[in-house]
């Protein structure tokens, strides 16, 4: 039997109430944002006078601060996604297996994300600090040469947020893999192990094949989930020591302190632009890669 | 039909532009509260007996005042119980607001620019749009009851007076030390570089840690800075005008880039404690008190919490050394309390700050929480512990500049001084490049906040 479709014409005003939202909400704090970086718009003083590209200017001559924002925003997303989608990847494998305690441990690992950030932060600042637990570990287990000021080294203060923020997101990471693996061919494992493949060749000519989307996509959205990183990082540190842990919105937030609304507009206009550069980037690989399998 | 969603879209966006830009221009309601200034007026009768004001010609309605102050502010000097005295007294009602301090000042901003309910608030006057967003209250009788670095500091740069004096001390800052680690060591207060840091080798060599800073939160690190300010200014009275008008940087002080290069010796000769980035405050205190650690740079407000841990500790204060032993410190001015210039209850704030600052309230203020007094009329040396005595026989002594952050006009970069200050002790930036990130830093403040001559 055959079913004649027929293309269904909706009234353009339909469309007003969503167009409204956007433009309210979305559209027109954006284009506000963009017209007050152009001024010298400030909560101290009345008065606003366009002043052209000067607070560019300024962010520019900043004595590269904001560009090591920007480079350590990329830091933080690349090895986060990284240490993410790896770990993740190994806790996946290991219960994968069946054995006991295998809930329990899935549960415990995944537990981490439903904590508020800033308990976690006050919580690792506690763990963390000079003296703090687990320098006092270390000692206690002979390994005082290993202690070290763990947030307050402008070498190592990086390394620790990144651990933390891997830490708590894991488990997300962990479940979304143990899905994938679920998932693959048993059939083909068990040819290959009458083949006499080693568990080795079975993981990297079987398994890694069959997931590798999923560890694509792990890893992509945990990049785009670190170039927003904000909350874990300005509760752990400031962006500090220094501007070791400084990133965009670390940058940003700071930059209101002088009261102006112009120049931290402008910082987040260029912040706007850098992230979805990015975002486009990352989207247009995802796109291939999925057009290619 | 493209058309018809770029034309709704369009206009869309048009009138959300204006309503928001209506919305940030209805900020410019001067005098709005005239009308509210009368209802409260006669509030300050009530107080005639207390505050030597004017007779009342009626009792007016009680109002609420709103009183917005830093958290740690309340816990001082018993200012609760003096409030709650002056609401016994007039009927009014006082809602005080205790704000988290590192959330203070953008907290009050946001109030005054966004029109918010409310009346009394604390600062600088460097924080705020002076005649616009402060109540004038030149003429008050605490102006003849003040010492002259307090009164010149209660002055706007037009001359008039904005904001009543807290009865809180007058603060000043510099080495405050263990006597009985220098006793032990057979050391006295140094009062130059050269003997600074001959007493800080032999400190070190003793095992203990010569300085120790608190840099978890930025603003305790920076009392280092305040006891700066107070040399240089010491070295030369004119150096905030030039500052101000831009006639000089802080690269062209000589005195200021020698203090930083003490603070680059004392990082690069191990005189500083391993976990300055992330100690607090509170471990500074233990550290000092329990004489592991000799020397910290404080404000004088440290002296109580020192003797909270320790009663019995004997803490002793000199003046940041310099090169040629001049030993000057810097002073605020009394700590300034501002009216809203649009508050509804202007003329009951008044009262309840004149009922503050009059006599009998310093004294009672100052007995509970000692220190160097801002008023002519209150002196509570008798009850001030060892170092804050110091501290009151540099100020008789008159070798005093006035505290930085009152007198230069340029907003303090906050936390860049922090990033600044964190890469200098620990050994990333030289004294040099400190230097110029400082000069850097406060030129592009002074441009953002639209200072004339930057």
């Amino acid at each position: 039997m055959h079913h004649a479709y027929k293309k269904t014409y909706y009234p353009v005003y339909y469309l007003i109430p969503i167009l409204l939202i956007f433009t309210v909400f979305y559209l027109s704090p954006a284009l506000l944002g963009l017209l007050y970086s152009l001024t010298d718009a400030s909560i101290k003083t009345s008065g606003i006078r366009f002043v052209g590209l000067e607070n560019y200017r300024l962010l520019f001559s900043d004595g590269g601060a904001f560009f090591v924002s920007i480079w350590n925003q990329f830091k933080f997303a690349i090895l986060d996604a990284l240490g993410k989608t790896a770990i993740g990847l190994l806790l996946a494998l290991l219960l994968n297996r069946k054995f006991r305690g295998n809930h329990f441990l899935r549960a415990m690992i995944y537990v981490p994300i439903m904590f508020g950030t800033i308990m976690i932060a006050i919580i690792f600042n506690y763990i963390l600090s000079y003296d703090g637990f687990l320098n006092n570990l270390l000692s206690g287990i002979g390994l005082s040469a290993l202690t070290r000021d763990w947030l307050g080294s402008f070498e190592l203060a990086m390394y620790s947020v990144i651990a933390v923020d891997i830490w708590v997101g894991v488990g997300w990471s962990m479940l979304l893999i143990l899905a994938a693996l679920q998932s693959v061919q048993k059939e083909l494992i068990e040819c290959a192990e009458i083949d006499g493949a080693t568990p080795l060749a079975r993981f990297f000519h079987i398994t890694l094949p069959s997931i590798a989307g999923t560890l694509n996509l792990s890893f992509l959205l945990s990049i785009i989930s670190g170039l927003k990183a904000f909350d874990i990082i300005y509760a752990m540190t400031r962006g500090g020591p220094g501007h070791a842990t400084e990133v965009m919105s670390t940058f940003l937030v700071k930059s209101m302190s002088a009261g102006s609304i112009g120049y931290p507009a402008a910082i987040s206009v260029l912040q706007f632009i850098v992230i979805t550069t990015a975002a486009m980037i990352i989207s247009y690989f995802s796109n291939r890669r999925e057009s290619a399998s | 039909m493209n058309s018809a969603i770029r034309k709704s879209g369009a206009i869309a966006a048009a009138s959300a532009l204006m309503l928001a830009l209506a919305a940030c221009g209805s900020n410019n309601n001067e005098g709005a509260s005239a009308s509210s200034e009368a209802t409260a007026s006669a509030t300050a009768s009530a107080l005639a007996s207390a505050t030597a004001s004017s007779e009342p010609t009626a009792k007016p309605d009680p109002v609420t005042v709103s009183y917005i102050a830093a958290a740690s502010q309340l816990n001082y000097g018993g200012i609760k119980d003096l409030i709650a005295k002056w609401e016994a007294q007039t009927g009014n009602k006082v809602d005080i607001q205790a704000i988290q301090d590192d959330q203070y000042d953008n907290l009050v901003k946001a109030k005054l620019s966004g029109g918010g309910d409310i009346d009394i608030f604390f600062g600088a006057y460097a924080k705020y749009d002076v005649p616009n967003q402060l109540l004038e209250i030149s003429g008050e009788p605490f102006e003849s009851r003040l010492n002259d670095i307090a009164l010149a500091s209660m002055k706007y740069a037009d001359g008039k007076i904005y904001g009543f004096p807290s009865p809180m001390a007058l603060s000043s800052w510099g080495a405050f030390y263990n006597k009985k680690v220098f006793a032990d060591l057979g050391l006295t207060p140094p009062k130059t570089l050269d003997e600074l840091n001959q007493t800080l080798e032999k400190i070190k060599t003793a095992d203990k840690t010569p300085i120790y800073f608190a840099a978890k939160d930025g603003w305790t690190m920076l009392q280092h800075r305040n006891g700066v300010n107070g040399v240089i200014g010491g070295e030369d009275p004119t150096i905030w005008d030039k500052l101000n008008n831009n006639q000089i940087g802080w690269k062209d002080i000589p005195g200021f880039l020698e203090q930083y290069k003490q603070v680059e010796e004392w990082s690069k000769k191990g005189y500083l404690n391993k976990d300055l980035l992330t100690a607090t405050y509170e471990k500074q205190q233990q550290m000092l008190v329990k004489g592991d650690a000799a020397i910290i740079f404080q404000g004088a407000f440290v002296v109580p919490e020192l003797l909270k841990i320790d009663p019995a500790a004997e803490i002793g204060f000199f003046p940041l050394p310099n090169t040629d032993g001049s030993q000057t410190i810097a002073l605020t001015g009394a700590t300034q309390v501002y009216i809203a210039k649009n508050s509804k209850h202007a003329e009951a704030s008044k009262d309840l700050l004149r009922f503050l600052s009059d006599q009998a309230q310093v004294q009672s203020y100052l007995e509970i929480s000692p220190g160097v007094s801002a008023f002519k009329d209150v002196d509570v040396s008798d009850k001030m512990p060892e170092s804050l005595k110091e501290i009151q026989n540099i100020v008789n002594s008159g070798k005093l500049s006035r505290h930085g952050d009152e007198a230069y006009i340029v907003p303090l970069p906050y936390d860049d001084m922090v990033a600044a200050y964190s890469e200098l002790l620990a050994g990333k930036i030289t004294a040099e490049e400190f230097v110029k990130k400082n000069d850097d830093m406060f030129r592009k403040n002074a441009k953002i906040a639209k200072i004339p001559g930057f």
